[in-house]
């Protein structure tokens, strides 16, 4: 009876054994200042809307060239928009803004978009940089085109494996005599 | 890591859910119409505090995600009792805690009000936990209806299979049991095949399409899956059945048994799609979270924004497909044979895989 036991909870086992992925559902829909987007204005400000409701407790921080970190002296969840205040305007510059919410499906969602701010104010002791700045790309999580391998394809030797295995379990299976 | 927890725990809590449905129906059920059945009067309590239990896990990753911005104390508070996960998650735990004590201090067997409030009770946390998942979240009412009607149909078939097919200590009545219970399980068959085609609809629509994605791949796995249960589930309901009307000799124990195995393997497999992104849109999905390792491991860069299914590779395809129908009408011959019911199991696992392989590459392999 025991050994029974430990096949089912063995064979039950089996399944649990897979590889997982984070898991991801609630998107940034837009946001303020938006994804490459130069602003021209002084930008005191945060507004990321996302298609869902989104929990109380999403939080963004920015991150500028020199890799400081500036985070907001204020957020703000309403809806499906999260407003962030970040005090004084932002020197000019590129940030990073990267967010983190929890949609309300309850599943945890993270990402980042980019922008550059040239308002004409630049934080004491940093030059404005003579050297016209490249425009950030917007930035999506890009598959680069992957390069065609001419190896053989995998399908047949999952093929391969499922024949094997087939044998195998057939075989075990209606090899031995039958139960009388 | 956590996504395995998750999905232990999640499988865990619907067989809790389905044992506690199973042992309270049998409960109500007259002597008449059912085996001998001994239900372990210590099993129902325990059971019905990891039904509430087992759903944490959704929760504890809300509170793990928050804690390096908010610290802990912030985290739970805002995970736990801030966050619509985990205030349903609160009331399940409260109501399983209120089930495993009024179990504690009654035994289910003991009269047939007993069984019914238990019954109630674990009904109660069936619906409180489709509450809890996604498709309510995002189609309030109605997405809540189906999951619920999903989840109770499961709980039902499955529970009633588990609790006959591992508590029976003897199979007198057997005919008389399955007078009500096959109907019952065709009844709740429909519904939970009704209900998933309802399910489906609202969070995969692009049904073929989600196939590049982890999710859409277990959804396809699990319904091999489920032809696989039916094949089993003809054999018990059917041959074994008339077999006895006949007069002779068989124990149907093992089969059920398989039966029931094999629905606790669909069940482990929607637990884990249950934290896998659903695929409303599957272009903007693969965007957040990528193809799936598997697809790119079968079709290695095959994937392009705006790839379509062409169903270009029916030789492979549909060789692999029969292959697995082979193999489905293999599980007759197993007790035509009088061989191993456990051999079922291994099968209808053998012939999930090759019909998913073959659908998969019939649709992108050409």
């Amino acid at each position: 009876m025991n050994r029974k036991w430990i096949r089912y909870i063995g064979l039950c086992l089996c399944i649990w054994l897979v590889p997982s992925l984070a898991a991801a559902h609630t998107h940034l829909k837009q946001s303020t200042p938006s994804d490459g987007e130069t602003v021209s204005q002084p930008v005191q400000k945060l507004t990321l809307v996302f298609e869902e409701r989104i929990e109380q407790g999403g939080s963004v921080e920015l991150r500028d060239e020199a890799g400081h970190t500036l985070k907001p002296s204020s957020v703000k969840v309403q809806g499906d928009t999260l407003e962030a205040t970040l005090g004084p305007a932002l020197p000019d510059g590129h940030y990073t803004a990267k967010w983190k919410i929890i949609g309300l499906d309850g599943h945890p969602m993270q990402g980042s978009f980019h922008f550059e701010v040239k308002a004409g104010k630049t934080s004491a002791g940093q030059k404005p940089s003579p050297v016209p700045k490249q425009q950030p790309t917007p930035h999506h999580d890009q598959h680069a085109a992957p390069v065609k391998r001419s190896t053989s394809s995998p399908v047949i030797w999952v093929v391969a494996i499922l024949v094997l295995s087939t044998a195998v379990i057939v075989g075990w299976l209606f090899w031995r005599k039958p139960k009388a | 890591m956590i996504a395995w927890v998750q999905t232990l725990a999640e499988t865990m809590a619907v067989t809790c859910l389905a044992l506690l449905t199973g042992g309270a129906l049998l409960s109500l059920v007259a002597d008449d119409y059912k085996p001998v059945v001994i239900l372990p009067h210590r099993l129902f309590p325990l059971v019905a505090l990891i039904a509430g239990l087992g759903s944490f896990v959704p929760v504890l990753r809300l509170v793990l995600f928050l804690e390096p911005d908010t610290g802990c104390m912030e985290a739970v508070r805002l995970g736990v009792f801030l966050s619509r996960t985990g205030q349903v998650w609160l009331g399940l735990l409260v109501v399983s805690v209120l089930l495993a004590l009024f179990l504690q201090v009654r035994d289910v067997r003991s009269s047939k009000w007993t069984a019914g409030w238990a019954l109630f009770g674990t009904w109660m946390l069936i619906l409180i936990k489709s509450w809890m998942g996604h498709v309510a979240s995002v189609s309030d009412i109605s997405g809540w209806v189906l999951q619920s009607v999903h989840l109770t149909s499961v709980c039902v078939w499955a529970g009633g299979l588990m609790v006959v097919g591992f508590f029976t200590v003897d199979t007198a009545r057997w005919l008389s049991f399955l007078r009500w219970f096959t109907p019952t399980a065709i009844g709740c068959v429909t519904a939970v095949i009704l209900a998933g085609w309802g399910l489906m609809g609202t969070v995969d629509p692009e049904y073929v399409a989600s196939w590049v994605l982890p999710y859409g791949e277990a959804l396809l796995l699990k319904q091999w899956m489920t032809a696989g249960v039916l094949v089993t589930a003809g054999v018990n309901g059917g041959w074994i059945r008339r077999k006895l009307a006949r007069g002779e000799e068989v124990n149907p124990l093992p089969w059920m048994r398989a039966e029931a195995v094999q629905i606790l393997l669909v069940v482990a497999i929607t637990a884990w799609m249950s934290q896998e992104a659903a695929p409303h849109t599957v272009a903007e999905t693969v965007q957040a979270v990528g193809v799936s390792p598997l697809f790119e491991g079968l079709f290695p860069g095959k994937w392009y924004p705006g790839l379509r299914a062409e169903w270009q590779g029916y030789l492979l395809g549909g060789l692999l497909v029969l292959w697995a129908l082979i193999l489905l009408a293999m599980i007759p011959l197993l007790y035509r044979q009088r061989r191993s019911a456990y051999g079922a199991v291994w099968l209808a696992g053998l012939a999930a895989c090759a019909g998913f392989v073959g659908v998969l590459v019939w649709a992108y392999g050409g």
